[in-house]
């Protein structure tokens, strides 16, 4: 039998050639879809503007959404501040611009919403991305790794388990008017334009306590800090319809660092 | 079936040895290259910039230096630290400078800015001799902001041709802020812990520091440290919060009055009244800005409040070198020497963070001896110490004038660029060249060490996954000016240390300093692609160069081939593939005669679209055209080449030449804008036979305009007018008029008994002197006050009246013809004048779509004055602009 007709006079087959040919038909499959995924990756890129815009410069609009998690005693060490890189991705809310460090940041093509997630420990950014979400309902693990340890070093300046933060939160719908419907811990809202969403996570001497907002909320977030107990924070924010246009490539050190101080490179060059 | 077996056994192993040998044979080529490559970053690493260092040489000799435009030696000052730039002089002295005539050399980096300014001042002085001859400039190191200092801000600023800065100071780059930060942080927490134990009625608010880590902690316990509390309570960790990037941008939104008055807006200046040698050469203190450095220390304050809230109250552990991941960043370094430079540095930020036992193991993973390690005063490596002291560790100890350098530099960085970013055209804010004040700006040329060890060594620092080859644009930012089209920034590679003078004893920065003596990088020449007699008709050439960012490139068009009236275009093709981010910006001199030059600015229609000009008629009295290209960061980027990264771009360049009849005025006749407009637009202007080409004067030429955008004339307005008197009556008082339309005025001043010397300056709308009058008065002692009268007379603007003859409406698809003419008076002290209209005194318009369209006319007036002390060239641009209402015609014909 021949590797081409693996199929005998009698129809007996030839398992080995057979498997070969199953294998090289996964393999042309991949690099197929590869060179489809490449080619609508370069349209999108042709499509995109020149200039300083990130993104199309056209009204493709999509829903903004920020993820916020603020801890306090996950990084262990005290970092310098304004030495530690600072978010590549920004909301300059007096220019409604949404700011991006690097050009391949964003995302390609178009999506319904765009999330802007940052998980930071006194203003130093654990984890960061820029998420587009294409189809709903759309989830995301808000414990999932950072992959802090391989990012910022030596395992001594981190303690992944002080992050509180956890459960699912789904995107459910988007409605036209720009809400948001969301789901966390068993509570489903909807977000409207300009509202968000909060929980504080305190570590009560072992027992980790979801707080909602209220009178509570104030109190227990002042005795945790005072009492250096683990707490993290996380608030979900509907930024309503944003275009595409409005995303520009720039410097997203803070607007008021005095001149004089040098601005970090961010993510280098 | 064994002989098949073995032969295919064979067969494989043949292949397996082909293949073998086949990598080997790679590995051998890289190997050789990497080798080589190795070895030339050995050798002291190579020069990274575009263009040639060295001028022209020949044979052994090092050509370069500069002459004149008389053919003498323009004179050069030489300014920086005693005892710096000794194999340099040997250089210049070799390429035909001689000491003490064209070759002057000024004492400085004391670190007294001011002071050393005034010898700056002095010194060109001396060299400019009799006559107004501009002259070149070297600086190193902090003489570099002096020199800035002396151009711009004393009373009469000197004419300088060249500005060489040699390793200029910059705010200090990101990593060396970091440690300095870093070392400062941890210092002022001893401070914040003593103060944290004062009786409340002991402990001081706003004390005179005298440490600066005692300032720090003084200041973020009694202001900082509240305010940060309540930014995580508000803020950070709130149900509503997270609006904040970081302490600063809350602190200036949510406590503006503090933000504004400590930070934003600190008010300390230098204390200029200590500097009795301004005071002699300037009759008034340069004028000082409000924002000053104590805010530098203010942000530091803050910054430490941040600190202490996590390191005090959230019992955070203070930064050890552990955690920078430093261990394993040393073990990478590349050679002893480095590797010795940056344990040095970091043992003493060990040092100064209070971690010996981390010095000490840090010696180890070395395998240094821990006492020679440790024994910084003994530690013979000055770059490193200088380095250290410089950025690393801020001025220590309770002298005030240590901390004040630090504060005066920054504050000059901070103060002067603005300055001179308002006074200095730049690449967003071009125009003509030629002002009534005389010469055109200086070009400022920076030569900056790329020292990689600093960033090597701190990844974590930089924030950059991987060691970043410099940090070239914070050098920039921090540094230098907006960059100018004749300004160049060149990084030396492979310098030892970040210390000015090591620089200078390098061969390849002398012949660079040389060669940019001499004018920097020489034009291409263009040559007609095929020969023909000079001034006989048409000639076409085109032809490649590169374009890089970091400096300027330019292509030659030499007398010979303008003889006569004719016209120039230019065009540029950018290449193909670009550097995101960055635009081709292109521009032309055109240098007469008469020793103007006029500059002309190459458009395109987009980042990507060719850039082209008619650079009009010369009318035979050219000297020369310059077309100058060079990258720029698109608005809205603040981007820098790093020019060791990136490879030169080719640029395509395509030049006609076209004579014209020498009939009438020199008027520009067409205007061909084929870079005009968008995809679609049939502006080809030239239709008739005016156009590049076509070799003879013809109609008028036809613009075609689809696009309201579309413009009829591509000049800008321009004009030097007087702005302002100012007037110094010598004894100490002064004045100042500031009304433009003053050119003839007669100002009295009463003087008491004594010797004189007034002086009333003719300034110009761009800050710069047209024209200085001065004035001895002499009143006897003894004798009753004098009142004296000064009369003063400066350009007037020539009364220009400009119309345009056309009709109001219009068809479309049928030429509408415009005639410009224009009315120019003689104003006084002219005595010359020449008129140019641009597109035509007669011109065409084909309108493709009805609409609403604006046709404008340029005239250009060059006019010379005469005074008795100089004269002065002026060149005004009058935009002249007429509605035309275009209608659809009913029927085509």
């Amino acid at each position: 039998m021949s590797f081409w007709f693996p199929y005998g006079p009698n129809g007996e087959g030839d398992p080995r050639s057979a498997a070969v040919r199953r294998t090289l038909a996964v393999v042309a499959v991949v690099i197929v879809a590869a060179v489809c995924l490449a080619a609508a990756w370069a349209v999108a890129a042709l499509s995109e503007g020149a200039g300083c815009r990130a993104g199309r410069p056209d009204s493709a609009r999509f829903l903004l959404l920020t993820i916020t998690e603020t801890d306090n005693r996950v990084l262990q060490a005290a970092i310098v501040p304004g030495l530690a890189p600072g978010p590549e991705v920004t909301i300059d809310a007096d220019r409604r611009r949404l700011v991006v460090a690097r050009r391949g940041l964003v995302p390609r093509g178009r999506y319904r919403a765009l999330v802007r997630y940052l998980a930071e420990d006194f203003d130093v950014p654990l984890g960061e991305g820029l998420l587009a979400v294409r189809r709903l309902p759309w989830r995301f693990d808000l414990g999932r790794s950072l992959g802090l340890s391989r990012r910022l070093g030596d395992l001594g300046s981190i303690d992944p388990s002080k992050r509180l933060v956890s459960g699912p939160l789904a995107l459910l719908s988007i409605e036209a008017a720009g809400a948001a419907v969301i789901e966390h811990l068993g509570n489903q809202l909807t977000l409207r334009p300009g509202e968000s969403y909060a929980r504080l996570w305190v570590n009560d001497g072992g027992t980790v306590r979801v707080i909602e907002p209220g009178d509570e909320w104030r109190r227990v977030m002042e005795e945790a800090l005072a009492g250096r107990v683990p707490v993290s924070r996380l608030i979900v924010a509907n930024h309503g319809w944003w275009t595409q246009g409005e995303m520009v490539v720039g410097d997203t050190a803070s607007p008021v660092r005095p001149c004089f101080m040098a601005s970090p490179s961010s993510g280098g060059e | 079936m064994s002989g098949w077996l073995r032969a295919f056994r064979w067969r494989r192993l043949v292949s397996l040895a082909c293949a073998v040998m086949v990598a080997l044979e790679v590995l051998a080529v890289n190997g050789g290259a990497a080798a080589l490559a190795g070895s030339r970053e050995d050798a002291g690493g190579e020069r990274t910039g575009g263009g040639r260092a060295g001028g022209e040489r020949a044979g052994g000799e090092r050509a370069g230096g500069s002459a004149g435009p008389g053919g003498g030696r323009v004179p050069l000052v030489y300014v920086g630290p005693e005892g710096s730039g000794g194999r340099l002089f040997e250089c210049l002295r070799s390429s035909g400078y001689a000491d003490g005539r064209d070759l002057l050399v000024v004492v400085g980096g004391e670190g007294d800015y001011v002071l050393e300014a005034a010898d700056v001042t002095a010194a060109v002085r001396q060299a400019q001799a009799a006559d107004d001859t501009r002259v070149d400039l070297i600086a190193v190191g902090p003489s570099s902001l002096a020199a800035r200092l002396a151009m711009l801000v004393m009373e009469a600023p000197i004419p300088v041709r060249t500005l060489i800065m040699v390793a200029p100071p910059n705010r200090g780059s990101f990593a060396a802020t970091a440690l300095r930060l870093a070392a400062q942080l941890e210092r002022q927490v001893a401070f914040r812990t003593a103060l944290g134990r004062l009786p409340a009625g002991e402990r001081p608010s706003d004390p005179e520091p005298l440490d600066e880590a005692a300032y720090l902690a003084t200041r973020a316990y009694s202001v900082y440290e509240p305010l940060v509390a309540r930014y995580y309570r508000d803020d950070k960790f709130s149900s509503e919060g997270g609006n904040y990037p970081d302490f600063l941008s809350w602190l200036a939104h949510k406590e503006k009055e503090l933000f504004g008055q400590a930070i934003a807006g600190a008010q300390a200046p230098p204390a200029i009244d200590r500097y009795p040698a301004l005071a002699e050469l300037a009759r008034r203190p340069p004028e000082i800005d409000e924002s000053l450095t104590r805010a530098f220390f203010e942000v530091e304050a803050a910054r430490a409040a941040e600190y202490n809230f996590a390191r005090l109250f959230q019992e955070k552990r203070p930064l050890t070198l552990k955690d920078l991941g430093l261990t394993e960043v040393l073990t990478k370094a590349k050679s002893g020497g480095l590797k010795r430079l940056v344990v040095d540095l970091l043992t003493r930020l060990a040092e100064s963070l209070g971690a010996r036992a981390l010095a000490e193991r840090l010696s180890q993973v070395e395998g240094l001896a821990a006492t020679k390690l440790l024994d910084f005063d003994a530690w013979a490596a000055p770059a490193a110490r200088l380095t250290a002291e410089e950025y690393v560790l801020p001025p220590a100890g309770g002298a005030a004038p240590g901390r004040g350098e630090v504060i005066l530099a920054n504050y000059f960085l901070k103060f002067w660029n603005e300055r001179e970013a308002a006074r200095r055209l730049t690449l967003e804010n071009l125009g003509d060249f030629a002002t009534a004040a005389g010469p055109p700006d200086p070009r400022y040329v920076t030569i900056a060490p790329n020292w990689p060890n600093l960033w090597a060594a701190l990844p974590a620092l930089t924030g950059a996954v991987k060691p970043l080859a410099n940090d070239l644009r914070t050098e920039l930012r921090s540094m230098s000016l907006p960059v100018r089209e004749n300004d160049s920034f060149i990084v030396v590679r492979g310098a030892p240390s970040a210390d000015p003078a090591s620089l200078l004893e390098r061969r390849d920065v002398q012949d660079l300093i040389l060669s940019e003596l001499g004018g920097g990088a020489r034009p291409k020449p263009v040559r007609p692609r095929d020969k023909v007699p000079a001034g006989a008709g048409t000639w076409k050439t085109e032809g490649k160069l590169e374009a890089v960012a970091n400096r300027p490139s330019y292509l030659e068009v030499q007398s010979d081939l303008l003889s006569g009236p004719g016209r120039l275009v230019v065009e540029l093709s950018p290449p193909s593939r670009r550097e995101p981010g960055l635009v081709l910006a292109a521009w032309a001199y055109a240098e007469s005669d008469d020793g103007t030059t006029e500059r002309i600015e190459l458009n395109g229609a987009g980042p990507a679209s060719p850039l082209s000009a008619d650079l009009g008629s010369f009318g035979g009295a050219c000297r020369r055209v310059l077309v100058g290209l060079r990258f720029k960061a698109e608005p809205g980027l603040e981007r820098v080449l790093d020019p060791g990264t990136k490879a030169p771009a080719q640029v395509v360049y395509r030049i006609t030449w076209v004579p014209e009849s020498a009939a009438g005025p020199a008027s520009d006749g067409g205007r061909g804008d084929p870079g005009d407009g968008a995809p679609g637009d049939s502006d080809t202007g030239g239709e008739g036979g005016n156009g590049p080409g076509t070799g003879k004067a013809g109609p008028p030429p036809t613009i075609a305009v689809i696009r309201r955008s579309k413009k009829t004339t591509h000049r800008v307005a321009r004009r030097t007018v007087h702005q302002k008197w100012e007037w110094d009556f010598g004894d100490g008082t002064g004045a100042e008029d500031l009304d433009p339309a003053h050119t003839d005025v007669t100002r009295s001043h009463t003087y008491a008994p004594g010797k004189y010397t007034a002086t009333a300056r003719s300034i110009n709308e761009a800050g710069a002197v047209i024209r200085q009058l001065t004035w001895e008065v002499t009143v006897p002692e003894g004798g009753d006050a004098l009142r004296r009268e000064f009369k003063a007379e400066t350009i007037r603007e020539p009364r220009v009246k400009i119309v345009i003859d056309g009709p109001k409406m219009w068809v479309t698809g049928k030429p509408a013809e415009f005639r410009v003419s224009a009315e120019v008076d003689d104003p006084p002290f002219s005595d010359g004048k020449t008129v140019s209209i641009d597109p035509g005194p007669v011109f065409s318009v084909v309108w493709a779509r009805p609409g609403t369209f604006e046709v404008a006319a340029a005239v250009t007036v060059r006019l010379s004055y005469r005074f008795p002390e100089r004269s002065v060239f002026v060149i005004d641009t009058y935009i002249e602009k007429v509605q035309v209402q275009v209608c659809a015609t009913a029927a085509t014909e």
